[in-house]
C-alpha cells in the first residue's frame, strides 16, 4: 500500500511542476491502532480513531493586501483513487498558475533524500504481540492495581499502540517513515471519609510493547500518592523555593520557550522571544532543547510534515537565548535556520511550527542533594496542565502534588493542586540549581486550544523561586 | 461502500448488534498572518465508523473500528478484526435504541448557501465544488479588516473555517436516520500598542450559524481588552469575592456534568445523592443545570445521538439539589434508569442580580475575563488558573489586573455564588453571564 501512495505522490508531484505550480509538494498520512480500557465495572476495545488522507500543496501569491506575499493553497482529501487526485492537481495547479510570479517559498533541496524509509526500533513490536495478550495485560494490571488497597475504589487502566506513516514528496524528496507509539497509563481512585482523590502513572514512548513494564515500585508509589491526597490541604498563596520533579520542569520548558520560540509566533508578533534572540533569559546554568531525533521519546519523528530531516535545536544555551523553532513558511519569510518542527495535527490541519522533544539539560547537582539543603520549600511533582503566554511572558502550570520539605526533609504535609503562575525570565533567572537526573514525560500539545500533536517535556530536576498558589 | 459493509454485518454470523456511522465533512479553512494570506485549504473526507457487538456467556462485547476508503478491499478481514475484539472483551449486556421520535434539531446554517448545483457524490460536494465557503471566508477577512482598522488595534492572525457535514446513521435494531450540520469557526489575536508596549487578547469563536457571529462587536470588545490589558498589573493575594463571566466560566461547570453523569454513577465516582445538595452543603444557590441536545443552533445540538437515541433536553440539578442522571443507552441500561443520551449543551436558569450589582461591594471585588487556562479537576473540582486578564474593582476605581492565580473548589465556590440576571448563548452554553464567587482565593503580588 505504503510503496504504491509513495509512487502515487511522486507522479502526483511530477504533473504539478510540469503545471509550473510554485513549489508543488504532496504527503500521505496514516494513522492506525488499537486501544483497550478497563476499570472496575467496564473494558473496550477499539481502534484508534484512524485518519488516512493525501495532501497537495503550492506556493500562490496573494495580491488582495499587503502586497503581493506568497501563501500556501492546499487541497485535503481521504480520497485515495488515483485519478481523482490528478484531476484535483492538475485543477490546483491550474488555478494558481494565473497568480504565481516565480518560486517565492522554495527551500534548498539540493541535499535532499530520495527513496529513504524509516522505522522505530521495536523490541517488541506492538503487531507481533496478540490481541488477546494485550487485553489479558490489561486485566492484569488492572487486577493487580485493584488488590493493593481497600480503599481504591476504582482503577482505570489505558494501554494503546499506534502506527503512524508518513510519505513526503517533492521534486527533489522522497521520505516514508513508520512511527510505532506504545502508551501505557493508569489511574487510581481512592475514597475515604466522603472525600475521592486520585493519582495517576502514564508512560508513552515510540518503541514496541517493551514499554509496558512497569514496576511494582512506580505502582507502589502511585497508589500512596493517590492515598497521600485524601489528606491534602491547599496551599496558601505566596513566593516559594520549590523543587521541580522532571515533569514539572519539562512542562514549564514547553510552556515558557518551547511555545515561546515557535517561529510563526514571531511573523505574528506574539511573542517577546524575538526580540531577546542572543540576549539573557535565564540563569546562566540553564541550557534548553527541542530534539526530534532521540530515539524512543513520544515526540519523536525521523523527519518532519514538509520533509526536513529531524536534528536538535539549541534554544537556550548558558542562560542566553539562542534560536527558534521554524517550519518552512516561517524560516523562509524570517530568513532563519531552517528546523524540523513542521507538523500538522492530521491531513485535516496546516503545518504549524511545533515542539517535539522539549527539555532542559542535565546539570551537576544530584536531586537528593537539591532536598537535602532546603530549609523550607515545596516540592512539586505530576503535572496537571499548562499554558503559554509569549506574548506576555506570563506562565500557568499546574502540578497535581506539592510536597512539603523543612530542613531537608518532606514533613509528609501534601498540597494539591498547586499552581505556579509567573514572569518567565524572573521564573527561569531564579534557577539555582540543575539536577543530574534526566527523565522524559510523553503527553499532548495544542496550538492555543487546538491542533493536538504528540510531545515529549522533560529534564532534570530544578530549584527555583516561584508564586504558587 | 456502505451497502456493501450492510451486506456483509448480515452475513456474519458472529456479530449480533451493530451501529454504523458515515461521516461526510467539506471543509475549507482560510489563514492569515498580519493581513496576509498564510494558506488555504480545502479538506473532503469520508469514513465510516463501525460498532460491533458479540454476545458471548451471558455477557456482551463491543468493538468500535473505522474504515476509510483504501480499506474497501479488505473489508471481511476488518469485520474479523471487529468481532474478534468484541468477542474478548465482556461487559454486562444492554440493547441498542429502537427507531423512536426524532425532534427537529436545528443545526444547519441554510443561510450560508453552499453550492446546491453541484451534484452530490456519497452526500458530499468533492473539493472543486466548495468555492462558495472560501468567499464566505474571503467576505470575513474583509469585514475583520474594516473592524480592527476602526478600533485601532493590528492583526496578528485570524484562522477561520466553515464545515459542511453530513452524518447518516443506521443499526441493526432498525434505526436509519440521517442529519446535515455546519460548523463556522474563527480565531483571532489582536494586538494593542501604546508607546514601546505591546500586548494581545486571543478569542476563538465556534457557532452552527454565520449570523451568530457577530465579528463587529466581538472585535469591538476585545480590542478594549486588548488596551487594558497594556495597563494591566498582579492582583493582591488575598481571599476576595470574584465574578467571572462569559467564555471565561463555562467550565466551572464540568464538574458538575461529570458528577451528573450515568457513568460516574455507574463506576461509583459519583458524589451526588438524589434530592440532596450538590455543593455538599445547604446553600441559598438556587442552581438548576440541564443538558440539551436539542437547543437551536446549539453546537452540541443532534437530533440522534451515536446511537440512535432521541435528542432531549434533560434536567439533572433543579435548585441545588440533585434530581436525576443523565445517560447514554449503555449506561442507563446497567443502571436501570431511563436513557437520555449525551449531555449537549449547557442550560442554566439565570439569576435575578444585575450584573452591574454583582460588581459592587465593601471592598475589592475582582471580575475575571480571562483565564490562560481554566480546566477543574472533574472528580474533585478543585481548580487553579492563571488570570489572562481581570479587572479590580473598588468602589468606583476599576484598575485591569493579569497575572496571579485563582485558585478554589467549584462545588465549595459555586455554593457561595450569585448568578446574573443576564444571559448569554455562547455555542454549548446558554445561561447567566456572569456568576459571582463570593470567596476564591487569589495569589499575586
Amino acid at each position: 500500500m505504503n510503496s504504491s501512495v509513495k509512487e502515487l505522490l511522486a507522479n502526483i508531484v511530477s504533473e504539478m511542476v510540469k503545471a509550473q505550480a510554485g513549489y508543488p509538494s504532496a504527503s500521505f498520512s496514516s494513522k492506525k491502532g488499537v486501544r483497550i480500557s478497563k476499570d472496575d465495572r467496564e473494558e473496550r476495545i477499539s481502534h484508534v480513531p484512524p485518519e488516512e488522507g493525501i495532501v497537495l500543496r503550492i506556493v500562490s501569491m496573494d495580491k488582495s493586501r499587503a502586497g503581493s506575499l506568497p501563501y500556501f493553497e492546499e487541497v485535503a482529501t481521504s480520497q485515495l483513487d488515483k485519478e481523482i487526485l490528478l484531476k484535483m492537481a492538475s485543477s490546483l495547479s491550474k488555478g494558481l498558475r494565473r497568480n504565481v510570479g516565480g518560486r517565492p517559498i522554495e527551500p534548498d533541496t539540493s541535499n535532499s533524500k530520495k527513496g529513504e524509509d524509516f522505522v522505530t526500533e521495536c523490541k517488541t513490536p506492538p503487531s507481533k504481540v496478540s490481541l488477546k495478550e494485550k487485553v489479558d495485560y490489561v486485566r492484569t494490571l488492572h487486577a493487580k492495581l485493584k488488590a493493593s488497597d481497600r480503599r481504591i475504589v476504582n482503577v482505570n487502566v489505558n494501554y494503546s499502540d499506534t502506527e503512524e506513516a508518513y510519505i513526503f514528496a517533492d521534486k527533489d524528496t522522497e521520505l516514508k517513515q513508520n512511527i510505532i507509539l506504545t502508551s501505557i497509563s493508569f489511574a487510581i481512585f481512592v475514597h475515604e471519609d466522603g472525600r475521592t482523590e486520585y493519582n495517576w502513572f502514564n508512560r508513552t514512548g515510540t518503541g514496541g510493547f517493551e514499554l509496558t513494564n512497569i514496576s511494582d515500585s512506580e505502582i507502589e508509589k502511585t497508589k500512596d500518592s493517590s492515598l497521600q491526597l485524601l489528606n491534602a490541604e491547599r496551599l496558601k498563596p505566596g513566593s516559594y523555593d520549590v523543587i521541580t520533579s522532571p515533569t514539572v520542569s519539562g512542562v514549564i520548558a514547553h510552556e515558557a520557550f518551547g511555545h515561546g520560540v515557535e517561529a510563526d509566533m514571531f511573523l505574528k508578533d506574539r511573542a517577546r522571544g524575538k526580540d531577546y534572540i542572543g540576549k539573557p533569559v535565564a540563569s546562566e546554568i540553564v541550557n534548553m532543547c527541542d530534539d526530534p531525533s532521540i530515539p524512543g521519546a513520544a515526540g519523536s519523528y525521523f523527519f518532519d510534515h514538509e520533509g526536513k530531516l529531524s536534528e536538535p535545536t539549541i534554544i537556550i544555551k548558558n542562560g542566553i537565548l539562542d534560536s527558534g523553532l521554524t517550519d518552512l513558511f516561517s524560516s523562509i519569510s524570517l530568513g532563519i535556520r531552517r528546523s524540523a518542527n513542521g507538523r500538522r495535527e492530521s491531513f485535516k490541519r496546516k503545518v504549524y511550527v511545533r515542539m517535539s522533544n522539549t527539555f532542559f539539560e542535565r546539570g551537576k547537582t544530584p536531586p537528593e542533594e537539591m532536598i537535602r539543603e532546603m530549609e523550607h520549600g515545596i516540592y512539586l511533582e505530576k503535572c496537571e496542565s499548562g499554558m503559554e503566554d509569549p506574548k506576555g511572558w506570563g506562565i500557568q502550570v499546574t502540578a497535581h502534588i506539592g510536597r512539603e520539605i523543612r530542613n531537608g526533609k518532606f514533613t509528609g504535609r501534601v498540597y494539591s493542586p498547586v499552581g505556579i503562575t509567573g514572569y518567565v525570565p524572573d521564573l527561569l533567572k531564579s534557577i539555582s540549581q540543575i539536577g543530574n537526573d534526566f527523565e522524559l514525560e510523553g503527553g499532548g500539545c495544542g496550538k492555543g486550544h487546538k491542533e493536538y500533536v504528540r510531545v515529549s517535556t522533560g529534564g532534570p530536576h530544578l530549584r527555583m523561586k516561584a508564586r504558587l498558589g | 461502500m456502505e451497502r456493501l459493509i450492510i451486506e456483509q454485518l448480515y452475513k456474519h454470523k458472529d456479530i449480533h448488534d451493530w451501529t454504523l456511522t458515515r461521516v461526510c465533512e467539506n471543509e475549507t479553512q482560510l489563514y492569515l498572518i498580519g493581513e496576509a494570506l498564510e494558506s488555504l485549504r480545502r479538506i473532503d473526507s469520508t469514513k465510516h465508523i463501525l460498532r460491533i457487538f458479540n454476545r458471548h456467556d451471558g455477557l456482551v462485547g463491543d468493538s468500535a473500528i473505522t474504515i476509510l476508503e483504501s480499506d474497501s478491499g479488505s473489508l471481511n478481514d476488518k469485520l474479523n478484526e471487529g468481532v474478534f475484539m468484541a468477542s474478548i472483551v465482556a461487559n454486562p449486556p444492554y440493547k441498542l435504541p429502537l427507531p423512536g421520535v426524532y425532534p427537529h434539531v436545528y443545526i444547519k446554517d441554510e443561510g450560508l448557501g453552499g453550492d446546491k448545483q453541484t451534484p452530490l457524490v456519497d452526500n458530499i460536494r468533492p473539493f472543486p465544488y466548495v468555492e462558495w465557503g472560501r468567499s464566505i471566508l474571503f467576505r470575513i477577512r474583509e469585514e475583520v479588516h474594516s473592524a480592527i482598522t476602526r478600533c485601532g488595534v493590528r492583526l496578528s492572525s485570524l484562522e477561520a473555517y466553515i464545515t459542511e457535514a453530513a452524518i447518516g446513521l443506521k443499526t441493526s435494531s432498525g434505526i436509519d436516520l440521517k442529519r446535515e450540520e455546519s460548523v463556522i469557526s474563527v480565531d483571532m489575536v489582536l494586538l494593542s500598542k501604546d508607546g514601546k508596549e505591546e500586548s494581545e487578547k486571543h478569542f476563538e469563536c465556534t457557532r452552527r450559524r454565520l449570523k451568530d457571529i457577530n465579528l463587529r462587536a466581538i472585535i469591538d470588545e476585545n480590542a478594549k481588552f486588548a488596551f487594558d490589558s497594556l495597563k494591566a498589573t498582579l492582583p493582591e493575594t488575598g481571599e476576595f469575592p470574584v465574578v467571572v463571566s462569559r467564555d471565561a466560566l463555562v467550565p466551572f461547570f464540568s464538574p458538575f456534568i461529570f458528577h451528573a453523569s450515568g457513568n460516574a454513577r455507574y463506576k461509583k465516582l459519583s458524589r451526588f445523592e438524589k434530592g440532596e445538595s450538590v455543593f455538599g452543603k445547604d446553600s441559598s444557590n438556587r442552581l438548576t443545570l440541564k443538558g440539551s441536545t436539542v437547543y437551536p443552533f446549539g453546537n452540541n445540538s443532534s437530533p440522534f445521538d451515536e446511537e440512535g437515541l432521541p435528542g432531549s433536553e434533560v434536567t439533572v440539578i433543579e435548585d441545588g439539589r440533585f434530581l436525576r442522571n443523565w445517560a447514554t443507552k449503555r449506561f442507563a441500561d446497567w443502571l436501570g434508569i431511563e436513557p437520555t443520551g449525551p449531555f449537549g449543551n449547557i442550560i442554566i436558569e439565570p439569576g435575578d442580580t444585575p450584573i452591574n450589582a454583582l460588581l459592587k461591594g465593601s471592598g475589592t471585588v475582582y471580575h475575571i475575563v480571562e483565564f490562560s487556562w481554566m480546566n477543574p479537576d472533574p472528580v474533585t473540582g478543585k481548580f487553579t488558573g492563571e488570570i489572562r486578564l481581570g479587572y479590580k474593582i473598588n468602589g468606583n476605581r476599576i484598575s485591569p489586573v493579569k497575572g496571579g492565580s485563582v485558585t478554589g473548589n467549584v462545588f465549595e465556590a459555586m455554593g457561595e455564588s450569585t448568578f446574573s440576571k443576564e444571559e448569554i448563548f455562547l455555542g454549548n452554553f446558554v445561561g447567566p453571564e456572569a456568576i459571582r464567587f463570593e470567596r476564591l482565593s487569589i495569589a499575586g503580588s
